[in-house]
């Protein structure tokens, strides 16, 4: 019995432990990126502006492809240390020319070297408790190697307000 | 019962020790209904005195300090669910799902950890363990890096919180005597809702104060979980109903004349039990019953309320979550006064009439659910929030109250088995159930409408708790009366009289709404024959099914070789020597004689070598048979299947065989013969019990008999005492009994 019970409970610490790690992990708060626009809660309009200041950190330059941010609209990022690339897709790896742009857009990723993105448009969010049209904008940074650059992830939540229906 | 010499001469002279104490039962009751907290009246004693007289304030404090904390990892992930999200890269319906694997592992920890403290008093140790685990778990939550680690830390801190259900209110129960602990719970419940307060301010402080992330709250609630563990360190198992059982026993010494034996002598009823056998147990138990199936509705009403008071709170009042947190860790600090009020006046209430305590906490469910509703209706912010937390605070108050109910009325081994059982009624049944019928009830009448829909879950609950009020008086004297039939059968023992091999005591057993069997004694002594005898329907039967383990009783105790077998499983009955020939029904028809043989001797795991020696032997007893060894037993005579059927019993070598219905629809000479190997077998050591409708037959054996008349007792004594009362002979079936038998 207290074998057993040995045995389970090695087994046990073993699986916690193989998805736990000790390099990379941000404990504190990262303050470089402040969100500004919209700001937290706020009711807009479409297009939605999102912007935000960044202080102690090197914006890479905008000839290289990928950018410094990567904006995600009702969508969880990618995780520390993968690329975009890990996000496209079979069918679009077997599309020339794809991922594009627009690619990116429509799924609500908006890779940019600069300090704002706009957001002309954002689908409805079917069947999320918090309502359809509450939104959140999620910014990650992006390394010299189009990697996510360590855990640091910046949010905001918002609600859309469309105006009358047609 | 008669005192008549019996055969063997083995208890001649002296009296039935229940027959002695008879006139001392009601006074060796009330004794130990005041031993567990009913004294009849509303004295209640002093918080500190009586806390100093049992444990003192640290299991209290230690196991308060343990539920505060409990919850941290929980409360962090939920809040911080879209931090973890943002960061790890995973879905918002993946952390769900991580949630709802937490709480499947939290549900089916409960029943191996119950298990786990059923034979030994370890609940401390498993106490301290868990926190220990949890607390690691809730820190390496902080180092996770991916989707499976989540899915570990989860899994493990859900296995390990399990045990705040299955463990804690039962070692509080046995931490203290029973005149303190109705505080004692309400303390413990406190410490809880103040758990619901600690940890959204901590999370705001270590987030806004200490910039951390939620890596770094997951590693600093960790910490102080550590430090709460570390704090339980000292809690030491008292022992299982130390200040409940131990002092019933001596109340019941003292009732008769302080001659009984000390309590290290007495055989413990649920020391053999195993885990089903315990729970089988509970569920016979009328309040038992009634408290799992309150639970399973209060489930419906808890579950959803939670999520559908967020979502009211966003749309009626536009709160954001941060102000949700805060409204809800407000609410819970109504707990305090409304636990503070329970503690003192449910402790009154249990003392004088547990009934009263039961009517109590149905009432305050009723009021949490006008509570609710009156918060769906009222205009005025400040007075929805007093009603929110009137909610909060009076389902927090009834859960000690239920809980000093439930655990009361049965023996201190089972507790943490019915904390088990409640839990999963509650929380798997009841809150799986109520999400699954109230779902769509907010998309149709908004969620205003579903928290008021939440009345009717929420109603049912207090009618189905107040049903309760009716059983838990007389639930609260079975538990007393099995207690004191092992005090009994103990003191037996004490003054040298060897407590008889079969000893049926204060027997009721049911079949659904149908009582068969009323308050029945039965014995049986070593190497006797006693005959069972009566009308159709008397309960001859039904009897045997209790003694061998077919049938469970509502109340009563069945000791088998002084060991209580009451509520152990029939195959276990028979590994102690106890062997059933049902009748008619004892072969199995497509099986060979042999195999017919073998079956009933694997049935005990022996090995080849002495199976096969024992189906030899069986068929030597039985000439007839080993001649058509090979036969199918579809083949055989019923009086060939009825020596099979007493085959396959004397395989396994019985100290007890039940035999019922012997010569059912055989032949005289068939009849003669079988009777002629029961002869046989007693003259080898066997006791045999006889249920027979042929009381001729039975009467020339039996060495003692019973006659049954509707479910009772109407004569005990030997064979020639029973052809002196004609007003039973002249039962129909009787006629002729004198006249077979012969002086």
């Amino acid at each position: 019995m207290r074998r057993r019970l040995r045995l389970r409970g090695l087994a046990a610490v073993i699986v916690v432990l193989t998805g736990c790690g000790l390099h990379g992990l941000d404990f504190f708060q990262d303050d470089r990126v402040e969100i500004v626009a919209p700001e937290d809660a706020e009711t807009v309009a479409l297009p939605v502006v999102v912007e935000w200041t960044v202080k102690d950190l090197t914006i890479a330059s905008p000839e290289r492809p990928g950018g410094s941010f990567v904006v995600f609209v009702d969508r969880e990022p990618m995780r520390p240390g993968q690329s975009l690339a890990a996000l496209v897709d079979d069918a679009c790896e077997q599309r020339e020319g794809c991922p594009d742009q627009d690619w990116f857009v429509e799924r609500g990723i908006y890779p940019t070297t600069e300090t704002s993105v706009v957001l002309e448009t954002v689908p409805k969010r079917r069947g999320e408790p918090g309502g359809d049209e509450v939104h959140e904008a999620t910014i990650v940074l992006l390394d010299e190697e189009g990697r996510r650059s360590g855990e640091a992830a910046f949010s905001v939540t918002f609600e859309i307000d469309r105006g009358p229906e047609p | 019962m008669n005192g008549e010499a019996n055969p063997r001469g083995r208890r001649s002279e002296a009296p039935s020790f229940a027959d002695e104490l008879a006139a001392e039962r009601a006074d060796a009751r009330a004794a130990a209904r005041r031993a567990f907290g009913v004294t009849g009246g509303g004295q209640v004693p002093r918080l500190r005195g009586a806390l100093a007289a049992s444990s003192g304030w640290y299991p209290l404090l230690a196991l308060g300090l343990l539920a505060l904390v409990d919850e941290f990892q929980s409360y962090a992930f939920f809040v911080l669910g879209p931090e973890i999200s943002a960061t790890l890269g995973i879905s918002k319906t993946a952390l769900a799902t991580l949630v709802l694997v937490k709480s499947i592992a939290i549900t089916i920890a409960v029943m191996p950890l119950a298990a786990f403290v059923q034979r030994r008093a370890r609940r401390a140790f498993v106490s301290i363990a868990t926190a220990f685990g949890w607390s690691v778990m809730t820190a390496l939550t902080g180092f996770v890096v991916d989707v499976w680690g989540l899915l570990g830390v989860l899994s493990v801190d859900g296995l390990t919180t399990g045990s705040v259900r299955a463990v804690h209110t039962p070692l509080i129960m046995d931490s203290y005597e029973p005149g303190v602990r109705a505080r004692a719970l309400a303390f413990y419940r406190g410490a809880n809702a103040m758990g619901n307060i600690t940890a959204p301010l901590l999370v705001a402080l270590l987030t806004t104060v200490f910039a951390l992330t939620w890596r770094g709250v997951f590693v600093a609630m960790g910490g102080v979980c550590l430090v709460a563990a570390a704090f339980a360190v000292g809690l030491r198992d008292p022992g299982f109903g130390h200040y409940d059982v131990d002092r019933a026993r001596a109340a019941t010494r003292s009732a008769s004349k302080g001659d009984a034996p000390t309590v290290a002598e007495v055989p413990d009823d649920a020391a053999s039990l195993g885990f089903v056998e315990i729970a089988r147990r509970l569920l016979l138990v009328p309040t038992i019953r009634r408290v799992l199936a309150f639970n399973v509705v209060l489930g419906m009403l808890l579950v959803p309320m939670s999520t559908f008071l967020f979502f009211f709170l966003e749309e009626r009042w536009n709160m954001s979550p941060g102000a949700r947190g805060l409204l809800f860790a407000g609410a819970a600090a109504f707990s305090f006064p409304v636990l503070w009020w329970f503690g003192r006046n449910g402790e009154r209430m249990f003392r004088r009439d547990p009934a009263a305590l039961v009517v109590l906490a149905s009432w305050t469910i009723g009021a949490a659910v006008l509570a609710l509703a009156g918060a769906v209706f009222v205009p005025l912010f400040a007075v929805m929030v007093v009603l929110v937390g009137l909610t909060l605070a009076f389902v927090a108050a009834a859960f000690p109250a239920i809980s000093l109910i439930a655990l009361s009325i049965v023996p201190p081994r089972m507790r943490p088995h019915v904390a088990a059982l409640v839990g999963i009624a509650l929380a798997a049944v009841g809150g799986v159930g109520g999400l699954v019928l109230l779902g769509g009830v907010d998309r149709r009448f908004g969620v205003g409408g579903a928290l008021v829909a939440l009345a009717i879950p929420g109603i049912a609950a207090a009618i189905v708790l107040l049903g309760a009020r009716r059983t838990v008086n007389d639930d609260l004297d079975r538990m007393i009366d099995q207690l004191l039939l092992g005090e009994e059968l103990a003191a037996l023992a004490e003054r040298g009289i060897p407590a008889p091999l079969l000893a049926c005591r204060r027997i009721e057993f049911s079949y659904g709404a149908l009582q068969v069997l009323f308050q029945l004694d039965f014995e049986v002594e070593e190497g006797q024959v006693v005959a069972l005898l009566g009308t159709n329907g008397a309960g001859k039967s039904t009897l045997l099914r209790v003694v061998s383990g077919l049938g469970l009783p509502s109340s009563g105790a069945v000791h088998f070789r002084g060991l209580d077998v009451t509520y152990v499983d029939a195959e276990r009955r028979v590994a102690l020597g106890m062997a059933l020939v049902p009748g008619g029904r004892g072969v199995f028809t497509a099986l060979s004689v042999v195999d017919n043989l073998r079956a009933a001797a694997y049935s005990l795991g022996r090995d080849r070598r002495s199976v096969e020696r024992g189906i030899e032997d069986a068929l030597a007893g039985f000439p007839a048979l080993a001649d058509r060894r090979n036969q199918p037993a579809s083949t055989l005579s019923g009086g060939e299947r009825q020596m099979l059927a007493l085959g396959k019993a004397l395989i396994l070598r019985p100290r007890l065989l039940l035999v019922d219905e012997l010569s059912l629809g055989l032949a005289p000479r068939i009849v003669s013969e079988l009777l002629e190997t029961v002869r046989t077998i007693n003259a080898r050591g066997t006791a045999v019990v006889l249920v027979e409708q042929s009381v001729n037959l039975a009467l020339s054996i039996a060495h003692r008999a019973y006659f049954l008349q509707r479910g009772r007792v109407r004569f005990e004594g030997v064979p020639a005492d029973l052809l002196e009362r004609d007003d039973l002979l002249r039962s129909v079936f009787l006629e002729g009994a004198a006249s077979a038998l012969g002086p």
